[in-house]
């Protein structure tokens, strides 16, 4: 149930995951795209008013001439002050006499407009359209109006009675005389020339219905159409403007009206009335549309310069984020796997402690994880053993478990460390058979361990404490059995054996003299032959309880064989080996022995000589002890 | 059995062909003036032959060619069923083709179905006769071209205008805006657009009798005079409130024409000089 919940709950991350990776790319993605469009608009913008800042001079210089001329100011005051209409007609059609030669070359320069107003805005002459003349534009015209009221040039876009354009009006002074306006209009054609050169796409002008379509006469509103995508806004009839011509036969533009109308960005920000961007994908292109905000000379939004580009890098944008994507995705994917997987391999694990730590426990062994100091590890039979719940308890008490060693020297203790600076290090140089502890448990009683250790890793080692107290007992008593003579109790020639070295080692070291006699029951076999072996075996134990109980503390009888026993035993000075063997005689002759009376004994003893083999120590005495024989028995020789 | 099924269907397929042949075709080929551009006749004249189509149930589909010869050939051919032509045209189309029938007039500006021709000049100048004078005129087909022009630059200045100097402008606008430019001393040029230019000190010095104004001639081999006649009768009788929604050509309204208001012209067109000479 569990894995099925984890495994649930991965899968859960994953999807969220790779959603919110997905929304993170998109919206870096956006904020590239923005970024590039914003970039794109500024480029736009500053293209568009270097153009219209050149325009600026360039009628600037074409005005100037044109209002310095004498006979257009002539014509111009004469105009003015001429009340009869036919003839303000007849200097009207003079001035377009005079100067449809100068229109001429404005037209050739891009300028559509040549335009005369009168002092009060109205139109005096249309050069674009000679016939409609005599309107009033002031109402309508915010550059003919400052322009002829404040008598200083205006400029900026504006809507019209026929056209719209971008217009730069100038005042017309004969010395301090107002005498109306001149007004040097371009057309958005003109603009877009100018644009291609610099930025080369495709570009209407969408003009809007307030600022232009609304002012113009009734008769000439067809000279506008309704735009393709903006709504209340208006572009020049194909018809009148070679831009819009150009436009209605571009293919790829006419595709992306429709794609445009129904961007949801582009909805939401027509209405803004602000510059804007959007982008279109279709197919195999990216196409960049920017929407560049023209305010008119009310400072009122007037139309939206339109750019259509198709660029490869907003599909190398979108391509390159949605690769980052996949890879976000996939490395979503991949860490999270990875997190489960070692979710699962840590789980798996776990289930392996527990059952490692089971095993562990049921081992007889004390298990150990420690640097030699301090445990960081143990097992539950190690907190039986101390009879505590939990590691903690015994740290409490302890810094180390070799605090717990007993000082027996059978085994190994602190007080054994030497020049080691830690139990470990003194413990290791020990032979195995001599890494033995013994540590008292909770009763009190005491156990006896063998250690083995391994390294568990650069600090730590296992130590595994085995329990060998119960083996350690019988193998005491096994020994005791094989070194004892079992009728007498004494050692018998096996301990000889084995223990000869250690005494002749010792008395070496002491500054002892290591002597060895061989006692032998005089006339033993009578005994035997008057009394039966029973008897005789009860003479050989008393005989040895005897030499035993009158020998000194230090020296160790063994039975030699049939009523032959040797005494070893350290002395300072060779007198003192005779003393003390003529004690054991004279005590053994000294009280009968139980059934059969008064019993001797003969002796023959000698000093080791050293870096002699002991056997030949031992047939020394052997000899000693035939001469005591010969001389007559119960007597001591030393040889 | 199977010959009178044979029968049976070829005299239901005789019977279909005699109605179509009596009640005529549902769609008529409309040419309209050539000097228009297609989408703007298209503007100017779907709202009229909707309604005429709805009235009538004839639809129309228009056929658009650059210039009158061409426009004439295929009336000839019966290529096209109806056309909106000028008075000389329709004179020349007539001369060629007696199958040519006008029918409805266009109403101009003054609310009446016939024009003058002008002659014009701007106020300030005055004409050297003593010289050639310069005349700028339209298009060489047009009725105040060179027709009209030449009879009254005779009757006014009692002048053969082919010994004048004499140029096509293309348009009666261009006609005046040459002559105001000095260019040209008259112009001839249709009445109401030289009124137009009175503010620009343009007069009228000479004007000829009313003339036939615009009209929609039919090609009566191609129609059945049941379809002229529904035609006719729907045109004539579209409500003024209609027609003065629609643009300016059909916005002054329709009447039926009076074939005799044509006897005026009496036009030789081999002495219609097709070509300026002042270049």
């Amino acid at each position: 149930m569990r894995a099925k919940i984890v495994l649930a709950i991965y899968f859960l991350l994953v999807i969220v995951s790779n959603y919110a990776v997905t929304i993170y790319a998109e919206n870096a993605k956006k904020v590239e795209i923005e970024s590039f469009n914003n970039e794109s608009l500024r480029k736009l913008d500053v293209a568009y008013r270097s153009i219209w800042n050149t325009f600026k001079i360039v009628t600037k210089i074409h005005a100037d001439n044109i209002i310095r001329d004498q006979k257009l100011l002539s014509l111009l005051r004469d105009f003015k002050y001429e009340s009869d209409p036919w003839k303000r007609s007849l200097l009207r059609g003079e001035l377009y006499r005079h100067l449809y030669g100068e229109y001429d070359e404005l037209k050739s320069l891009g300028i559509r407009q040549l335009h005369f107003h009168t002092c009060d805005g109205k139109s005096l002459l249309r050069f674009h359209f000679p016939s409609k003349n005599g309107d009033s534009l002031a109402a309508i015209r915010k550059s003919i109006r400052d322009t002829n009221e404040k008598l200083v040039p205006s400029y900026g876009f504006e809507g019209g009675r026929i056209y719209s354009g971008f217009r730069y009006v100038f005042p017309v002074m004969q010395g301090s005389e107002h005498l109306g306006s001149v007004e040097l209009s371009i057309p958005f054609d003109t603009i877009e020339k100018e644009l291609q050169a610099v930025l080369p796409a495709g570009y209407q002008l969408h003009q809007d219905k307030a600022s232009v379509y609304e002012k113009i006469f009734d008769p000439y509103k067809d000279i506008m159409l309704p735009s393709p995508v903006l709504s209340d806004h208006y572009i020049e009839n194909p018809h009148i403007s070679e831009v819009e011509k150009k436009i209605a036969s571009n293919r790829i533009v006419n595709r992306l009206y429709p794609l445009i109308a129904k961007n949801a960005e582009f909805r939401h920000m027509q209405h803004t009335l602000h510059n804007f961007s959007i982008n279109i994908f279709d197919g195999d292109g990216g196409y960049s549309i920017l929407f560049l905000d023209i305010r008119d000379t009310e400072g009122k939004h007037g139309a939206y310069l339109v750019s259509y580009s198709r660029l490869n890098i907003l599909l190398e944008i979108e391509k390159r984020f949605d690769i980052l994507t996949i890879i976000l995705d996939l490395a979503v994917v991949i860490i999270l796997t990875l997190g489960y997987v070692v979710y699962r391999q840590f789980e798996s694990m776990r289930t392996q402690g527990h059952t490692l730590q089971n095993l562990i426990d049921m081992q007889e062994n004390i298990i150990l994880l420690s640097n030699g100091i301090r445990i960081s590890y143990a097992n539950r039979k190690f907190f039986d053993f101390f009879g505590i719940d939990d590691l903690s308890e015994f740290l409490d008490g302890h810094r180390c478990v070799c605090e717990t060693f007993i000082r027996d020297d059978a085994y190994f203790h602190l007080g054994k460390l030497g020049d080691k600076s830690n139990w470990i290090e003194a413990i290791m140089v020990l032979p195995h058979a001599q890494r033995i502890v013994s540590i008292a448990d909770t009763r009190g009683a005491v156990h006896i361990f063998t250690i083995s250790f391994n390294r568990y890793d650069n600090d730590l080692y296992i130590f595994s404490f085995t329990d060998i107290t119960a083996t350690v007992e019988e193998k005491s008593i096994l020994r005791e059995k094989t070194i004892h003579d079992k009728l007498t109790g004494v050692y018998n020639r096996e301990y000889f054996d084995q223990t000869y070295t250690g005494l002749l080692e010792e008395c070496r070291t002491q500054q002892y003299l290591a002597a060895f006699a061989i006692i032998d029951i005089d006339l033993f076999k009578r005994v035997n032959d008057t009394y039966g072996h029973d008897t005789g075996d009860r003479v050989l134990m008393e005989f040895a309880s005897r030499i035993d109980r009158y020998s000194r503390k230090e020296d160790i009888l063994i039975r030699w064989g049939g009523e032959e026993f040797v005494l070893s035993m350290k002395v300072k000075e060779p007198a003192g080996l005779q003393t003390a063997l003529e004690h054991i005689r004279q005590v053994i002759a000294a009280e009968p022995f139980e059934g059969v009376g008064s019993l001797t004994c003969s002796i023959g003893g000698t000093l080791y000589r050293e870096g002699e083999e002991i056997g030949e120590t031992i047939k020394r005495a052997d000899e000693a002890l035939y001469l005591a024989k010969e001389r007559g028995r119960n007597c001591t020789v030393i040889v | 059995m199977r010959q009178i099924s044979l029968i049976y269907i070829l005299a239901l397929f005789m019977y279909a062909v005699s109605v179509e042949a009596a009640q005529g075709k549902k769609v008529i080929n409309f040419a309209p003036l050539p000097i228009e551009e297609r989408s703007k006749v298209l503007k100017e004249f779907m709202p009229f032959f909707a309604y005429v189509e709805e009235k009538s149930g004839i639809e129309t589909n228009f056929v658009f060619e650059t210039d009158y010869s061409k426009i004439i050939e295929k009336f000839r051919s019966g290529k096209i069923d109806m056309v909106l032509l000028g008075p000389l045209p329709y004179i020349k189309l007539r001369q060629s083709y007696p199958d040519a029938k006008p029918i409805i007039a266009l109403h101009e500006k003054d609310g009446k179905p016939h024009y003058r021709c002008v002659l014009a000049k701007f106020g300030n100048d005055t004409v050297d006769t003593g010289r050639q004078i310069r005349v700028a005129l339209t298009q060489p087909l047009s009725t105040c071209g060179y027709y009209m022009s030449s009879r009254l630059v005779r009757e006014h200045y009692g002048l053969d205008l082919d010994r004048q100097l004499f140029d096509y402008t293309m348009s009666h606008e261009n006609a005046l805006l040459r002559v105001l430019e000095g260019r040209f001393d008259i112009a001839g040029v249709k009445e109401n657009i030289a009124r137009g230019y009175a503010s620009l000190g343009i007069e009228v010095i000479a004007q000829s009798p009313y003339l036939p104004g615009f009209a929609f001639v039919v090609n009566t081999r191609t129609l059945t005079k049941e379809q002229i006649r529904l035609l006719q009768e729907t045109i004539a009788s579209i409500p003024e409130a209609r027609y003065k929604e629609w643009s300016k050509e059909l916005s002054y309204g329709f009447s039926p024409v009076d074939e005799k208001t044509y006897d005026i012209f009496d036009v030789d067109f081999d002495t219609i000089i097709l070509h300026g000479n002042t270049r």
